[in-house]
């Protein structure tokens, strides 16, 4: 007969038990990642962080009870003998309990549920701002002040038809910004694959779907910064397609965006006198036309990137050119169809590497002699 | 009355072992064959799984870049769900199910090879990808338009020829196995005396024949538009891309009850065995199956509440509704424990830690069924989390208890029990070092399939902990390929009914002859084997009570 | 285990247990409806992705591309015609072996599968025209419907064929009787099932459109 470590199982399940409890308890911390969500900082997303406590507390109950149930028939009804036990079908009473009381408990949370949902997913009349997202492999472009057809319309060029569009300096994408208290609409549009637009601090997600425009409403209620990032498989670069969206009060937010409507009407710096011109090009997604370039050394350079691709955006960034070793961001991102020219300071010789910033799968490198 | 004798070895020429099994239709030579190749796919899947852990234990990109990332997570999915989970349980169900209703051997012995055969050929189908261009890398849920031909290459076809035959090989041995239940029962098992191992079973297979068939439609529109111009789901030629999610999904949440309902059997035999009482609520969990069954193909669109595309209050409802039946079983099984005399086999620990497993993962699905609370964790970690402590925490919790309970009749030889008791308790804390911290990531935004993260917004220690969790799970699985190994070295000492159990899989030697059964005990209640022990059922006691163990 | 095997008396008659599925149908034929029930699911998963489209576009349904119109051609109505009478002459084959006539079965699945392969040269008939009109797989969402559709119909009408050629050759070879036949009910239901699926199609994509 093998004889079973009965105390050694029992220990080890009061160990898991104990872990859990532990971890439970540690994560409740606000910074590091717990068991409750991140404080929302919408009213929307407040209605669920509210839900979700609810939903908790009854999760936690009903844990409690049924893995208790669970350890106390596990320690108690060990077999001490050989005699059979009282062999019992079934007790109608309590499975007519069991069925009941879970039926009414769930019943009660969809309604509960569906309260919140209403109001979480209403869209008022005349929202206070507008803000069109569209999410394209692997980065946002925001459009502010957009026309009305932008309601419905799947395929958009926010560069062209609003006040102004923001994508971002490099992989930490663009940084929206909306004002506190206000109803703001985020319209969203796909260029290419589905998206997801998510701000972890709302409680919430919406998907962006090619062929439809999804949209919803939050009312910012914490100013602050917040991280967003794409929660939608996308293709390589999905874990790369960052967004922060700052909320403050109507006036700064008023001041911001009379600067970037400044921004966007303003002509680019003239090209440095006696700059080397490099010209290159790139018609996919896939990589730029040219993989090799050269370049004399101590020159200021001017790449003049054509983007032939008439899909997607593109630019072109030396890595490690600035004389503090950072990147040399190409920007603005050159529009489908566009020619933009980047300015690059003198280098010395060597080999340089450069990416599209969206695209890190196109690479090329110039080298400087 | 005359007689005649028989030449003794009539019939018995030699012939090559492996020409044996290569041509076999036996049920249980299929049963053993599907579950070898399961575990060797549960294998492969796993060291994708730890490939993955291994790259996300820390910030920045170790070794796996994202594009072979993808192709690890999509493939790990898919080898998990369909090579994996779906074999095995085929496996189980091929070996007992005609054993537990006292047939020969299932109604359609060849079709049965067949649906068996298939599989490697799926698999090659779909592993070749990794060498001719890239495997799939869209997700094991492919959804389009990531899936179209323009963003996937050819792995994409690979996948989708691999899973239209892989659904063939389930379709037949669905059909099989009904068939089998309803024609090839013994004398007095009627269907309320069925095992529930077979009730399960049935279950299953009855989704299997309404859901794969609406998988097969969508994986041939898909193949269609990636390679004739088709326009099925492609927005940018008049289609809709949505309808994928839809056609996926109608498929793809019954399958989800196609993985957990035969380990639920198989927690509702063990259980029973080592309580030494019968299964609590026989009826009602009979009804409980077939209520998640059917429920099942009503709550596929919660997979979908963030596309803003679906009906929410419908399909929120329906996904509530379908834990009634599922908690139902949950106190039903603890009911039999209560007041039982509990026996903890390894088998029975592996129950044990299914009931405190899957608790988790069902109760996290009462969240996700909360459409405002589903806003918040669809697509993030929170997901990750759930599915793994069904999958992992139930299915395969399942089919360690089953391994360790059906290994004796199947072999003739126990897997040793200290071992496999080692096995449970590194399996059980790495499961749960490894999922749980999953919730936590999710609630805080940490999204799925990506490949890395931020160093500075605090997700890196439990995502350590997650991969040291991983790495328990994979050596626990070495414990459990010594333990085979060992046992099956060793010599034969189980005899017919060495756990003393109930039904009629443990009335015949272990292993049990080409055609199962000498003899069948009379059947009146759903445990002939403990009524024949026992006295149940209106018998008198054939044996003294207590013995019918031969260990 | 003994050496010798034991064998039941020669002069009694064999005496088989009655297991709890005895009576009822046939094994195979079960079989075969449980196949037919998965195939009506993969029909489904089209007929779905069909009316979810047409509901999506609307009014604008067909969406053809400018100047495409899609009609019925009276070479379909005849071959609709064709194939739901098959079924009724597979049936009477059915009947007429189920009383042991196997020259009637015979001659009633020769005519079937003579009914099965006009179809099917009507439906390819069908499609070179609808091509010339400017309907086909890659030209519009609803080319797509149609032809995966009515192309994955035909595909089984041609198993349909293949079935009913076999139990041809098996039935000139005189192997059906009238309590041997299971083969022969098992093809019908199939055929029936494929004539069935064609009304739907029919209905669905010819008439609703």
């Amino acid at each position: 007969m093998i004889r079973v470590p009965h105390r050694a199982r029992r220990s080890l399940k009061v160990f898991a038990v104990a872990a859990l409890v532990a971890l439970v308890a540690g994560a409740c911390q606000t910074d590091s990642p717990g068991i409750f969500p991140p404080a929302a900082v919408t009213q929307q997303g407040t209605l669920t962080q509210d839900l979700y406590t609810f939903v908790f507390a009854i999760a936690t109950a009903i844990f409690i009870l049924v893995e208790g149930l669970i350890v106390w028939a596990v320690l108690r009804y060990r077999r001490r003998d050989d005699r059979l036990p009282v062999q019992t079908h079934g007790n109608l009473i309590a499975e007519a309990a069991w069925t009941v009381i879970p039926a009414l408990i769930v019943i009660a949370l969809f309604l509960l549920s569906m309260q919140a949902q209403g109001k979480i997913e209403a869209k008022s009349a005349a929202p206070d701002v507008v803000v069109d997202v569209v999410g394209f492999q692997w980065q946002w472009t925001i459009g502010y002040g957009c026309p009305d057809s932008y309601e419905s319309a799947t395929n958009v060029q926010p560069g062209q038809d609003c006040d102004f569009a923001l994508t971002g300096a490099g992989k930490q994408g663009p940084d929206l910004h909306v004002p506190t208290g206000q109803t703001v609409r985020f319209r969203l549009h796909a260029a290419d694959v589905i998206h997801a637009f998510y701000v972890p601090r709302f409680l919430y997600k919406k998907d962006v779907i090619p062929g439809r425009v999804n949209s919803f409403e939050v009312v910012v209620e914490q100013p602050g910064t917040y991280a967003g990032q794409c929660a939608e498989l996308c293709g390589l670069g999905h874990g790369e397609m960052f967004l922060s969206l700052t909320a403050e009060d109507r006036g700064a937010y008023d001041a911001w965006y009379a600067a970037q409507v400044e921004g966007a009407k303003a002509t680019p710096a003239p090209t440095q006198a006696g700059a080397y011109e490099v010209h290159i090009s790139a018609t996919t997604a896939a990589a730029f036309d040219q993989t090799e370039v050269s370049a004399p050394a101590d020159t200021p350079l001017a790449i003049v990137f054509e983007n032939r691709d008439l899909t997607v955006q593109h630019n072109v960034t030396v890595l490690k050119a600035n004389p503090d070793g950072s990147d040399a961001i190409g920007l603005p991102f050159a529009q489908p169809g566009a020619t933009v020219t980047y300015q690059v300071p003198p280098l010395k010789a060597g080999a340089y590497t450069y990416i599209c910033t969206i695209h890190p799968n196109m690479t090329g490198t110039l080298a400087v002699q | 009355m005359a007689t005649t004798a028989l030449s003794p070895r009539a019939g018995a020429y030699p012939r090559s072992r492996v020409y044996e099994w290569l041509t076999t239709t036996d049920h249980k030579k299929i049963g053993i064959m599907y579950i070898t190749s399961a575990y060797i796919f549960f294998l492969i899947g796993g060291l994708m799984a730890l490939a993955i852990r291994t790259e996300l234990a820390a910030p920045g990109t170790q070794f796996l870049n994202p594009d072979i990332f993808n192709q690890a997570f999509t493939m790990h999915g898919t080898t998990m769900v369909f090579f994996f989970v779906m074999p095995m349980l085929a496996g189980f169900a091929n070996y007992i199910v005609p054993l537990q209703i006292g047939a020969a051997d299932m109604a359609f012995p060849r079709i049965n090879a067949l649906s068996f055969w298939i599989i490697p050929v799926s698999a090659l189908l779909l592993f070749s990808s990794f060498g001719l261009g890239g495997a799939a890398a869209g997700g094991w849920t492919s959804y389009t338009p990531l899936s179209e031909a323009k963003y996937a290459g050819i792995g994409q076809d690979f996948w989708l020829a691999g899973l239209l035959l892989n659904g063939v090989s389930s379709i037949l041995g669905a059909i099989n196995i009904l068939a089998t239940i309803f024609k090839l029962r013994a004398p007095g098992l009627t269907m309320l005396r069925l095992p529930i191992f077979v009730w399960t079973v049935l279950v299953t297979s009855v989704l299997l024949i309404f859901a794969v068939p609406v998988l097969a439609s969508g994986l041939v529109m898909l193949f269609i538009d990636r390679n004739y111009g088709g326009a099925f789901f492609d927005p940018a030629a008049g289609g809709d891309t949505v309808l994928w999610q839809h056609v996926f999904w109608f498929f793809g949440h019954p399958e989800v009850y196609i993985l957990i309902l035969p380990a639920f059997g198989i927690i509702s035999e063990v259980l029973p065995v080592f309580s030494r009482k019968p299964l609590f609520g026989y009826k009602a969990f009979v009804l409980a199956t077939v209520s998640i069954g059917v429920l099942g193909f009503g709550v596929w669109a919660h997979h979908m509440f963030t596309t803003g595309a679906v009906f929410l209050p419908f399909f929120s409802i329906t996904t509530f509704l379908i834990s009634v039946p599922t908690g139902v079983k949950m106190f039903n099984w603890i009911a039999t424990m209560w007041r039982g005399k509990l026996r903890f086999t390894t088998a029975m620990l592996f129950a044990v830690g299914f009931l405190a497993s899957f608790l988790i993962g069902g109760l996290d699905g009462a969240f996700s069924a909360s459409t405002p609370i589903d806003f918040a964790l669809q697509d993030t970690y929170w997901i990750v989390s759930h599915l793994h402590y069904v999958l992992f925490g139930g299915s395969a919790f399942g089919i360690m208890a089953a391994t360790y309970y059906w290994f004796p009749k199947m072999t003739g030889r126990f897997l040793d029990e200290r071992l496999g008791k080692v096995q449970f308790v590194i399996m059980f804390v790495g499961a749960h070092l490894t999922f749980f911290p999953m919730h936590l990531l999710g609630i805080s935004g940490m999204p799925r399939r990506i490949q890395d993260y931020a160093p500075n917004v605090g997700w890196q220690d439990l995502n350590l902990l997650a991969t040291i969790g991983s790495y328990l799970i994979g050596f626990g699985t070495l414990v459990l390929l010594w333990n085979m190994f060992v046992a099956l070295r060793g010599p034969r000492t189980a005899g017919d009914d060495p756990w003393d159990a109930n039904t009629l899989e443990w009335a015949t030697t272990s292993p049990p002859p080409s055609y199962n059964f000498d003899r069948l005990p009379e059947i009146r209640s759903e445990r002939p084997l403990f009524d024949l022990k026992h006295g149940g059922a209106g018998h008198a006691p054939a044996l003294p009570s207590g013995e019918g163990s031969q260990r | 285990m003994t050496a010798t095997t034991d064998v039941l008396p020669t002069d009694h008659p064999v005496e088989l247990a009655h297991g709890h599925g005895d009576g009822g149908i046939n094994t195979a034929l079960l079989g075969m409806l449980l196949f037919i029930a998965s195939e009506i699911m993969f029909f489904a998963g089209l007929f779905a992705a069909y009316f979810s489209v047409r509901a999506k576009y609307g009014s604008h349904w067909p969406a053809l591309p400018e100047g495409v119109e899609f009609a019925i051609n009276p070479l379909v109505i005849i071959a609709t015609l064709i194939l739901v009478s098959s079924s009724g002459v597979i049936q009477w084959g059915l009947w007429r072996i189920r009383k042991g006539d196997r020259r009637g079965l015979n001659r009633a699945f020769a005519l079937t599968m003579l009914m099965g392969l006009t179809f099917l040269a009507l439906q390819a008939t069908d499609y070179v025209l609808l091509a010339d009109e400017g309907i086909s797989l890659n030209g519009s969402i609803f080319g797509s419907l149609f032809f995966t559709m009515t192309g994955f119909h035909g595909a089984h009408v041609l198993g349909g064929v293949i079935g009913i050629g076999i139990i041809l050759s098996r039935g000139m070879t005189g192997q059906f009787s009238a309590r041997n036949h299971v083969a022969v009910e098992a093809v019908s239901a199939y055929w029936h099932f494929v004539d069935v699926v064609w009304i739907f199609l029919f209905l669905t994509l010819y008439i609703l459109r």
